[in-house]
């Protein structure tokens, strides 16, 4: 076919049917999935076998009085922020030693196998994990604790919401650190070499070196990390859902905004009140999303 | 145009990962359905009205004459494979299409609930365990009536499991093949030491009442010097308690209903806590696992039929070899557990379907045949009255026979479709009142009342 190509056709347009497969996916599991999901934010819907009824704006009056939803935003909040940030300064941090020149590490390629090996465990798994380990009675940590004599009793972590969100958030960054490592190593990799060569040579030391080269050079990765660190933050769920028994606890103080939908949905067969919890992450999420991409979009325009 | 594309960007971003999470069991209508074409169309509903006629008698009909197909949908992967090896030993020559689908984030129920809706690829017979049993007996178009093909063999049947599937109009849509019954398990050699008896009936009066519960756990606790709880958990008793009820969480005019019992078991939750007469150990935790495998730690579990091999016979590797474990009369008699079965109500096999559910459900000799093979407590009066042909090892007794005089008295009439959530939320105050992080008993019947009010919107909190 190519070869029938003559000067003037516009062969750009077969461009097209080569991305054509992806939007079909994109149409069938994501677009379809979501007007679905917009549709029954509307009804009053069991997910049995009577017909969902439409019930108008009705489940997003409720939404907006519901003071479990408002408690669900704000934990997503807290424990995304408490992990996002010691996530990135850790990794920022590891990812300019592991990449330094002048300091031989000895077994580089090791920690950063070793730091990425946490983001391959599943999440559940890993839940599960730190469940057991924060166990009030029989878990290791208090163990290790009590016979350290650091506490005179076990400490019930799981019954308290600092202690429950702060879990949570470590274990996301014990998770993701290794992963945001990976990109921050390669942005630095970029950083033109000469950069570095004539800093040396200028006798900056590793701190000047760090915050006027390493830094404004990983600019964009540092970006790219924030933008998927608001997404994979605000639509967090298993890693919650197992240690706060799947239902919050305690006392909705664990509750994510998508463990909050899922319950609603899947637990208690609200499906119609369910979609509208998805469309209010769905808000925040964009409201977020624009944020993030403006600052980026700035970020770039300066650089 | 710049702008557009961002804006495209944004949107695409935004919506695939939300939608991860949000599409995943909504409109995920599947068609790789593994079942065989079986279907009955929505239209062909000659065949739904249940038939009075008194063919169905199981045991009259020459068992390999009949011929045919049916298709059979379990969650259990251990038990689907054993039922229908059971029913083929009866019934050679009917093919019983099995599909195993595990219930992991409902996906088993929303399967089935998605065909039903379709009205095709729904299986002949299906199973549902306990915690969902409800919510396909009392939705429109799952399961058949079985009121009439089921009359002559539900007195047989220990009445709660005939209570747990029947709907709320009295139609009988769903049947068991085993009961649930709840017992207390308990360590012989603690038992012997600490409380000075080892008798299944000292003990079971010892615990037949709430202050005797507590004055049990006091000498228990100072005789041990704190090294043996009562219990391991709250839960445990919770179990005893919820069977204890007189009525279920949800009334029938749809409203919360909290009853006595459970607000006793409140106080009682509370004392055992504070007084360490429970090791606060979470059910199903490994430091629980441990417990029971201790020879301290805790004397008592809540353990169902079922519970003698599988909670017992699992965790503590030595209760095999007898003597370590006994079984008594628990203070309220109670279930835990279960699985039902029921035809799908338009399906076009309606007697073969009962032939097949009727050899599992209703076959004495059958029935304990699979409980021996299974380790398993049949769901048939005239089986269980002959006892077991042998005793269990782990708890040395006929465990048939040991059942027997209190199955009758378990209440399946107070399970309701709401039990699930109601339960963790109830679970999940009471750990943060045990915890002390509620104050007092009002605060925490408050909070479990707005837990409830804001998961379920349909029933009524006051």
């Amino acid at each position: 076919m190519l070869n029938k190509l003559r000067a003037g056709d516009k062969y750009g347009q077969y461009g097209y049917i080569f991305i054509a497969p992806f939007f079909l996916v994109l149409a069938i599991f994501t677009i379809f999935p979501m007007c679905y999901s917009l549709y029954l934010s509307l009804t009053s819907w069991d997910g049995s076998t009577v017909a969902p009824k439409i019930v108008g704006f009705a489940n997003y009056v409720d939404l907006l009085k519901d003071d479990t939803f408002r408690q669900a935003v704000a934990n997503t909040l807290i424990i995304w922020l408490s992990n996002v940030a010691p996530q990135m300064i850790c990794a920022i941090g590891l990812a300019a030693i592991l990449t330094d020149k002048y300091t031989e590490i000895k077994g580089k390629g090791f920690f950063r196998a070793i730091y990425y090996l946490p983001n391959l465990v599943t999440m559940a798994s890993v839940g599960l994990l730190f469940y057991y380990i924060l166990d009030w009675q029989s878990g290791s940590l208090n163990f290790l604790l009590v016979k350290i004599h650091v506490f005179k009793e076990p400490f019930n972590w799981l019954q308290d919401p600092t202690a429950t969100r702060g879990a949570i958030s470590f274990t996301l960054w014990w998770m993701w650190f290794g992963y945001s490592m990976i990109i921050f190593m390669a942005g630095i990799k970029a950083i033109p070499e000469d950069l570095f060569e004539a800093a040396h040579v200028d006798g900056a030391n590793r701190m000047q070196t760090f915050l006027n080269i390493t830094i404004p050079g990983i600019k964009g990765s540092i970006m790219y990390n924030c933008v998927t660190s608001v997404i994979g933050g605000l639509t967090m769920f298993d890693i919650p859902y197992v240690l706060t028994n799947g239902v919050g606890s305690p006392l909705d103080k664990g509750l994510t905004i998508v463990n909050y939908m899922y319950n609603m949905t899947f637990k208690n067969y609200n499906f119609g009140y369910g979609a509208t919890i998805y469309a209010g992450m769905f808000v925040i999420v964009l409201i977020f999303v624009a944020i993030a991409f403006k600052m980026l979009d700035k970020n770039l325009a300066t650089n | 145009m710049k702008r557009f594309k961002k804006l495209l960007a944004v949107v695409a971003c935004v919506s695939m990962m939300s939608t991860m999470f949000a599409a995943c069991g909504s409109s995920g209508d599947s068609t790789n359905s593994p079942a065989p074409d079986t279907s009955a169309s929505p239209s062909a509903e000659a065949s739904v009205a249940p038939s009075a006629d008194a063919s169905v008698a199981p045991s009259a009909v020459d068992k390999t004459a009949v011929k045919g197909e049916i298709s059979f949908w379990h969650f259990n992967k251990d038990e689907g494979p054993n039922i229908v090896k059971a029913f083929n030993a009866a019934y050679p020559n009917v093919k019983v299409n099995l599909s195993i689908v595990p219930d992991k984030d409902q996906q088993y129920q929303n399967k089935i609930t998605s065909a039903i809706r379709a009205g095709s690829g729904v299986p002949d017979v299906f199973s549902a365990e306990s915690a969902f049993v409800k919510r396909f007996v009392e939705m429109p178009d799952a399961f058949a009536d079985l009121t009439a093909k089921a009359k002559d063999v539900v007195g047989n049947m220990v009445p709660y499991t005939v209570a747990v599937g029947t709907d709320k109009n009295g139609v009988l849509r769903a049947l068991s093949h085993q009961a649930a019954a709840g017992a207390i398990a308990y360590k012989k050699a603690a038992a012997k030491q600490y409380l000075g008896t080892d008798d299944p009936a000292q003990i079971a009066d010892m615990l037949s009442s709430q202050d005797k519960m507590i004055a049990t756990a006091k000498t228990l606790k100072e005789k041990s010097g704190g090294k043996v709880a009562l219990f391991p958990t709250f839960e445990e008793p919770q179990k005893m308690y919820l069977g204890g009820r007189s009525q279920g969480w949800v009334s029938a005019d749809n409203k919360l209903t909290i009853d006595q019992k459970m607000l006793d078991f409140i106080d009682f939750a509370k004392t055992l806590r504070d007084n360490k007469y429970e090791a606060a150990l979470d059910q199903w935790s490994p430091g629980w696992s441990s417990a029971i495998a201790a020879d301290d730690k805790a004397l008592v579990w809540a353990c169902p039929t079922w519970g003698i091999p599988w909670i017992v016979g699992s965790n503590d590797k030595k209760a095999a070899d007898g003597g370590r474990w006994a079984i008594a009369k628990p203070p309220f008699a109670y279930f835990w557990g279960g699985t039902w079965f029921g035809i799908y109500s338009k399906s076009d096999k309606q007697d073969l379907a009962w032939d097949f559910l009727s050899q599992f459900t209703a076959d004495k000799d059958a029935m304990k045949k699979w409980a021996i093979d299974n380790q398993d407590f049949p769901n048939n009066l005239a089986a269980i009255a002959e006892g077991s042909p042998e005793d269990s090892k782990i708890v040395g007794t006929n465990v048939f026979k040991f059942y027997e005089p209190f199955i009758k008295d378990i209440n399946g009439s107070i399970l309701t479709k709401y039990d699930d959530t109601i339960e963790n939320a109830f679970v999940d105050c009471m750990r943060s009142y045990l915890a002390g992080k509620i104050k007092t008993k009002d605060e925490m019947i408050k909070t479990f009342k707005d837990k409830v009010k804001t998961n379920l919107k349909d029933i009524t909190v006051e």
